[in-house]
């Protein structure tokens, strides 16, 4: 106990100088600015207004998300979280991500990540028949294969294609052109979407390839409630805020 | 015994204050991550007092001011009034706190893996990964040395988006068409 008492006075001794000792820090270089950090962080880009010519449509689309998230979406994947317990939905989105692996393994080919693409065709073969169908992921749990997530627009990121300019796309959310453009290419390899002279079509119309991709994207909120709404906290402009997050997040998953 | 348990944790949270050193990043910030995902698992304790206590145990890890100094940039900064400057050093310290509170209220039974620390350039890089569901969600966190505080930490990037890099854009997006007030009361109204 003696030992304890002697531990804390010394503990909130040097808490005490510790203390007084950075007190004085900030008075001391209020004007001195390191320039080591400040050429650490990329300019901000307003300065270059044609960098963002949507943002006109780009802010009333970011609104209208925002209200779907937040007025239907959401609400709705609550209501869905008590239908389905939580295993189910994981499954569920299993499913859906094992579906995708024509789009992963297509692209890991491109960006001739061969191992990466190896792993890929292990996971689906494995979740595919010991995973049942996709709705379970032995292939991580047993085998310890990761899945390796690559879209078109990522390939053309590897090959040094730039972003392009921003644009928000309804429902989907934040993307830019040379994204946008990857969609719709991904689009070809994609099973759940229709595509002529292709030998896997799940979907015959295109109302049946909106409703699995809705029912996918319902499914995946679900298992990410609270996210959105906390994310918005830190949001003081809502737009550029997520367009930043989406950029950031791009260039750091092309870099992977 | 609840009182040895209190001054202990007291002291555990003084001693931190003396500076970082080097070699003790990596495990410093394992056991500070360890402390508070114990805390987040305890669903018994008082939200408030919990909340408390994580501040406490962050505190000392983080230079607030020079994160508030670079979201600003350097020209944004220099060109305000000393009185603007506290109040916005005041309001930018809540304002990432408060963000930080937000974020671990989320928490529900992730597994929190401290990796390695890379040196790069005169910085520390601390690579930790937050495992839910079985994927790796990467948090990286900056430090630089402090003169008087030793290494500390003044950008954290989550999954590759960087803070300070998110505040930066939208200061300037905000200053571009509005004075220093407003974003002063932006600050606050996010309360």
């Amino acid at each position: 106990m003696r030992v304890l008492i002697v531990f804390l006075f010394v503990g909130n001794f040097l808490f005490l100088q510790a203390e007084t000792a950075f007190v004085a820090e900030p008075t001391n270089d209020i004007e001195a600015f390191d320039d080591s950090f400040e050429d650490e962080f990329d300019a901000p880009k307003v300065a270059e207004k044609g960098f963002d010519p949507l943002s006109g449509y780009n802010t009333i689309m970011t609104g209208f998300n925002d209200k779907f998230y937040t007025g239907l979406l959401i609400p709705t994947a609550k209501g869905y979280r008590h239908i389905l317990p939580k295993e189910g939905r994981k499954s569920v989105s299993n499913f859906f991500d094992n579906l995708l692996f024509p789009v992963r393994f297509v692209n890991n080919v491109l960006q001739l990540k061969f191992q990466n693409a190896g792993e890929e065709f292990a996971r689906f073969g494995i979740n595919s028949t010991i995973g049942l169908l996709g709705l379970f992921d032995p292939a991580k749990s047993k085998f310890d294969l990761n899945a390796h997530h690559e879209d078109f627009g990522q390939t053309l990121g590897h090959y040094g294609v730039g972003s392009g300019f921003h644009i928000v796309l309804p429902f989907l959310g934040p993307s830019n052109l040379r994204d946008t453009i990857g969609l719709f290419a991904d689009t070809t390899v994609d099973p759940l979407y229709k595509y002529e002279g292709r030998f896997y079509n799940i979907t015959q119309k295109n109302y049946e390839s909106i409703a699995l991709k809705s029912y996918d994207i319902l499914n995946d909120s679900s298992l990410h409630i609270g996210e959105y709404a906390s994310l918005k906290k830190d949001a003081l402009v809502l737009y550029p805020f997520l367009r930043d997050l989406y950029e950031q997040r791009r260039v750091k998953l092309i870099k992977e | 015994m609840r009182v040895i348990y209190i001054m202990l944790l007291t002291l555990m949270m003084h001693m931190p204050l003396l500076a970082l050193e080097e070699s003790a990043i990596q495990s410093t910030m394992k056991t500070k991550i360890d402390t508070i995902t114990n805390l987040l698992k305890d669903k018994g304790m008082d939200k408030i007092q919990r909340d408390k206590q994580v501040i406490m145990i962050i505190d000392p890890l983080f230079d607030f001011t020079l994160m508030g100094k670079l979201s600003l940039g350097k020209q944004a900064y220099k060109s305000i009034s000393p009185i603007q400057r506290e109040a916005f050093n005041t309001l930018f310290n809540q304002k990432i706190k408060a963000s930080y509170i937000k974020k671990i209220d989320l928490y529900s039974d992730e597994k929190v893996i401290v990796k390695e620390s890379k040196k790069v350039k005169s910085r520390i890089h601390l690579v930790s990964y937050i495992v839910s569901d079985g994927e790796e969600n990467e948090v990286l966190y900056k430090f630089y040395r402090s003169k008087s505080r030793g290494w500390v930490i003044y950008d954290v990037d989550i999954l590759g988006v960087s803070i300070i890099q998110t505040y930066r854009q939208q200061f300037a997006e905000i200053l571009q068409e509005n004075d220093f007030d407003t974003l002063l009361n932006k600050l606050q109204s996010k309360e």
